[in-house]
């Protein structure tokens, strides 16, 4: 897909989301003079077993094999853009208060235990108890990140891994055309009719604002910070429309096929792909992630998988598909549902690659300016141990160098998260738990 | 069927598990079920702290409830359910496009909608976006009705300023509120007109805090550290979400305005108006939807190659079979708990009629009489039945799980990470030192639910179950236990629980013991009537007061 960078004077609609538009990128320049891009990638449930993804070699780093391990094969064609980071451990987990093996969603990004919900019933009860990294680079780098989900089924911590703080989740939109006209736009009006629109939504705002804060001394305190969120989100938005100029691409937009729903999980995934690739491309983000269903999938446990558009099902969810793998009984068939399970999600992993770099930037592609991270909430048998990354990049980031794979056995999760902000050109020491946190895992 | 893992296998570090409300006497969560000694990491006590602050040494029993000052727990601010939003703009505005289907879904607490958690970024733009959307259609439709005289003239406008911002606030405008109404009505108005003007004021009615939350101050009070009553506007708000999701009336208002629900006998009029008006049905079957965990029930499928003659369209005909019962049991027929666990019929389409494989009657609604034996109550509806259950195969864990929290009021936590196991509906279990903890408390009643199979049909089958640690104890068929649990002590106790849940997003615990009690003795003294729980709940001191923080 190209993306002319013909100027829109009209047509490019109300891009009245809460995404800052950045501007213009020239169109002919080396790599180093485009912004450096981080898109988040996760998938649900626990990682394979190490055989089904680690390289053969030597030692503790190598280079990767001409052809990748069975799990990972869906990526033989991005072998030279590929970090394959293995064995690194979720340290941050010896520090939930209760079992269960879910609550890594909340910690793969924050680098923080979670924080349960009062009277906690269920286990998916609680939020992230940190700002996650994508948030904090997206700080540093001036640059709201894009937050997408494919069927994340629900409001709870088992559903989101992107947060602005300690109990402040970051909601994702769920549907690609939304995602699509909230930050590209999806009306007719002219430019100055846009303006002339978003100035009357301010009145709307410092209204609502003043609103919040003659209510805010009567309600207690816990309920007080809610509001002052509310005042901080409303000002947020405000500067948003006041400082609302088009996006200097042309974007194709999601074709409205439906989306949501099981079914439909592969389909939606992609198209959600296709937006978070054109807005980094076009600058209006440097930062986002697409969520591949929730903790455990993108189905409850009383349903099936069922793709037609991927020609693959089960007869039972992919969180049940992932845990009859676990049982080590040697059963060929849960085996083989596994490994197709999984590959399907590199392909999807591999889906997003290929469109970054179908998309030319200088002497480049857009991929060469951006890393891809893929992140998971759980290692093998749901513990905490034996966590797989991978790490997509190109020249944009001389000190990635990719095609290679890493053993770390044992580093904290934490570490791979302040490595990240690095290569973002983010400089970090520490990120989540200082009690964790041991320094960057190198490179 | 073949070997399964589990959603949620649960063979769990027993610390966290407890098995109900039985035991507490203050209404606290009893001590850690039989058999939790072992593996307990500090889970267990993450539930002990209920709605209220330091009142874990009180022991109202002995205090006497009578003579102590009013003390009550604290609900947290929250924002309007989808379903109060749909309901509401539907009341106020004639919109009936649901724009909050759109919305980020509700956080469930305890199983019950309940947005207390900050809004956050994109919230707000789908609450800006949906009250621009639907300020332009009430703007362009109703304009005319609105104001019937000269728009250019403040006496025009203000009549119309007060009116429907005292129904979207839900009490009315203070003079300050009307007055930055008017003038940013009147400087929209020559700068784009009056239509431009009268929608950007209803749109900002809409983004406004008294609105989209549920706010409650209560009165200025002369009271110390002591709770402080719902002003009358709040009262007549709670009383309708409560009983309808949706905003008073004109009556409710009017009584509002009139002091009518300064006492508990004029909440208790109204609670009883808005019961026997139609608009409780809509709200009494979501309460059963969010009870019985159906919220997943759209999501539910079955394995053809299992189950060849299963048909999806059976789905809506279980939900509306179990929206119907509720509905009719609680609203229409003898309102009892009992019924609800116990009756020997239910409402069905032919084709659930013919799935269950029973005569169906010729009453309007499907009212049809049940095989004794075979079915009872909510228990042997489909909707449970499908929707705790695999699509293969049926699952103890997650049936007697059900019973256990929605019933029982107890707490399963999760397994803990790297268990290792064979089956979905594994006997072993209850032969493992860490698994049985819990599992005991849920496997021998999920298994005797092995009578129904994951579509729903009855089997007939020998089952053998047992509520462990309860004052049920065995039983031989879903029928018996359902009879079990209708006069079971801690069934009564939890449903009330829950109905307090729902009502006020907080546990009756700790601070609200007085009112809980209040609420026991009027539910048993209706033996067990759902509508005058919901009556004995709005006009409870839980209800009426709001716990003041103690000064700062």
């Amino acid at each position: 897909m190209k993306l002319p960078r013909r100027r829109m004077l009209q047509g490019l609609g109300a891009s009245i989301g809460t995404i800052p538009l950045i501007g213009s990128i020239p169109s002919q320049a080396a790599p180093g003079d485009f912004p450096k891009r981080l898109l988040f990638f996760y998938s649900p449930n626990n990682s394979i077993d190490r055989w089904a993804w680690t390289p053969e070699g030597e030692g503790s780093e190598f280079a990767l094999p001409e052809a990748l391990p069975e799990m990972l094969s869906p990526l033989d064609d991005f072998r030279d853009n590929l970090l394959v980071v293995g064995n690194l451990v979720m340290d941050t987990r010896d520090k939930e208060t209760g079992p269960g093996g879910h609550v890594g969603m909340g910690h793969q990004l924050t680098g923080w235990a979670n924080i349960p919900w009062p009277d906690q019933q269920q286990e998916s009860e609680f939020w992230g108890g940190g700002i996650s990294v994508d948030q904090f680079i997206g700080n540093e780098l001036g640059s709201t990140p894009l937050t997408l989900a494919s069927n994340p089924r629900g409001t709870n911590g088992g559903c989101r891994i992107s947060y602005t703080g300690a109990n402040e989740p970051v909601h994702p939109y769920e549907n690609p055309v939304d995602a699509f006209n909230a930050i590209f736009g999806d009306t007719d009006l002219g430019v100055d009719e846009l303006q002339a629109d978003n100035a009357r939504q301010v009145r709307a705002l410092d209204r609502v604002a003043l609103e919040l804060d003659r209510l805010r001394p009567n309600v207690a305190s816990d309920d007080r910070a809610k509001l002052d969120k509310h005042v901080e989100h409303l000002l947020a938005l405000k500067s948003d429309l006041l400082s609302f100029v088009p996006a200097d691409c042309d974007p194709t937009a999601p074709p409205d096929v439906g989306y949501g729903g099981s079914s439909q999980f592969p389909v939606t995934s992609r198209a959600h792909m296709d937006v978070l690739a054109q807005a980094v491309a076009c600058g209006v983000t440097q930062v986002g992630s697409i969520q591949n269903g929730n903790t455990g999938g993108a189905e409850n446990y009383s349903g099936t998988v069922n793709w037609a558009s991927e020609g693959i099902s089960f007869d039972r969810s992919q969180h049940v598909v992932a845990h009859d793998y676990e049982q080590d009984t040697g059963n060929a068939a849960f085996e083989a549902d596994r490994l197709e399970l999984e590959k399907f999600h590199v392909s999807q992993y591999a889906y997003l690659l290929d469109k970054l770099r179908s998309i030319p930037e200088g002497d480049g592609t857009v991929l060469d300016n951006t890393l891809v991270v893929w992140t998971k909430g759980m290692g093998r048998g749901h513990s905490k141990d034996r966590l797989l990354y991978l790490i997509a990049g190109g020249t944009g980031f001389p000190e990635l160098n990719p095609g290679r794979f890493l053993d770390r056995t044992d580093v904290p999760h934490n570490n791979l998260l302040v490595t990240i902000a690095n290569l973002m050109g983010v400089q970090t020491n520490s990120f989540g738990d200082p009690e964790i946190c041991t320094g960057a895992m190198a490179l | 069927m073949g070997e399964r893992g589990l959603v949620v296998g649960l063979c769990a570090l027993v610390g966290g598990c407890y098995s109900g409300l039985g035991a507490g006497p203050d209404g606290s969560p009893p001590a850690a079920a039989d058999g939790a000694d072992d593996g307990a990491d500090g889970q267990g006590d993450a539930d002990d702290d209920g709605g209220g602050d330091g009142d874990d040494g009180d022991e109202p029993a002995e205090l006497g409830c009578d003579e102590t000052p009013i003390e009550v727990g604290v609900t947290p601010l929250r924002r309007l359910s989808q379903q109060q939003y749909n309901a509401t703009v539907l009341d106020l505005l004639g919109d009936s496009s649901g724009p909050a289907d759109d919305f980020v879904d509700d956080e469930l607490r305890s199983g019950f909608p309940s947005n207390e958690s900050s809004i956050a970024a994109l919230q707000l733009d789908q609450y800006r976006q949906a009250a621009k959307a639907l300020a332009d259609t009430a703007a362009a439709t109703r304009f005319d009705e609105w104001m019937p005289c000269d728009r250019a003239t403040d006496d025009c406008v203000a009549p119309f300023i007060e009116s429907f911002g005292r129904d979207a606030y839900r009490r009315p405008l203070t003079a300050e509120e009307s007055t930055a109404y008017l003038a940013m009505y009147q400087e929209g108005r020559e700068e784009w007109g009056a239509e431009a003007a009268v929608e950007l004021v209803v749109q900002t009615m809409l983004m406004s805090p008294h609105f989209l939350y549920h706010v409650e101050v209560g009165a200025p009070g002369d009271a110390g550290d002591g709770p402080v009553r719902l002003t009358s506007w709040e009262m007549a708000a709670r009383l309708s979400y409560f009983v309808w999701g949706t905003m008073p009336d004109a009556t409710l208002f009017d009584a509002a305005a009139s002091g009518q629900l300064d006492d508990a006998a004029g909440i208790e009029a109204q609670a009883r108006r808005l019961l026997a008006d139609e608009r409780a049905a809509d709200m009494v079957a979501t309460f059963g939807d969010h009870w019985l965990g159906l919220s997943h029930l759209d999501e539910v499928e079955r394995d053809a190659t299992a189950f060849p003659d299963w048909d999806p369209a059976l789905l809506d005909a279980m939900h509306l079979e179990t929206r119907t019962f509720v509905e009719q049991v609680v609203l229409e027929g003898d309102g009892r708990l009992e019924t609800l666990l116990g009756a020997s019929f239910s409402y069905l389409d032919p084709e659930l009629a013919a799935h269950y494989g029973v005569e169906l009657g010729d009453d309007p609604l499907g009212r049809t009489d049940l095989p004794p034996g075979e079915r009872a109550g909510v228990l042997t509806q489909g909707a449970i039945l499908v929707s705790h259950a695999y699509p293969t195969e049926t699952s103890w864990v997650h049936r007697g799980k059900l019973v256990r929290e929605r019933f029982l009021c107890g707490v399963m936590p999760p397994p803990p990470p790297d268990i290792e196991f064979e089956n979905t509906n594994d006997p072993d279990r209850l032969n493992n030192i860490e698994c049985r903890g819990c599992h005991e408390l849920m496997d021998p009643i999920g298994k005797a639910f092995d009578s129904y199979d994951p579509t729903g049909r009855f089997v007939d089958l020998q089952v053998e179950g047992e509520v462990l640690g309860s004052d049920i104890g065995t039983f031989e068929s879903i029928p018996e236990l359902a009879d079990g649990l209708a006069t079971s002590e801690e069934v009564r106790m939890c449903m009330a629980e829950q109905m307090g849940q729902f009502a006020l997003s907080r546990r009756l615990w700790g601070a609200d013991e007085c009112s809980r009690q209040a609420i026991l003795e009027t539910f048993a003294e209706s033996d067990y009537n759902i509508r005058e729980l919901i009556v004995a709940i709005a006009t409870s001191d839980a209800f009426a007061n709001l716990a003041q923080e103690s000064a700062q």
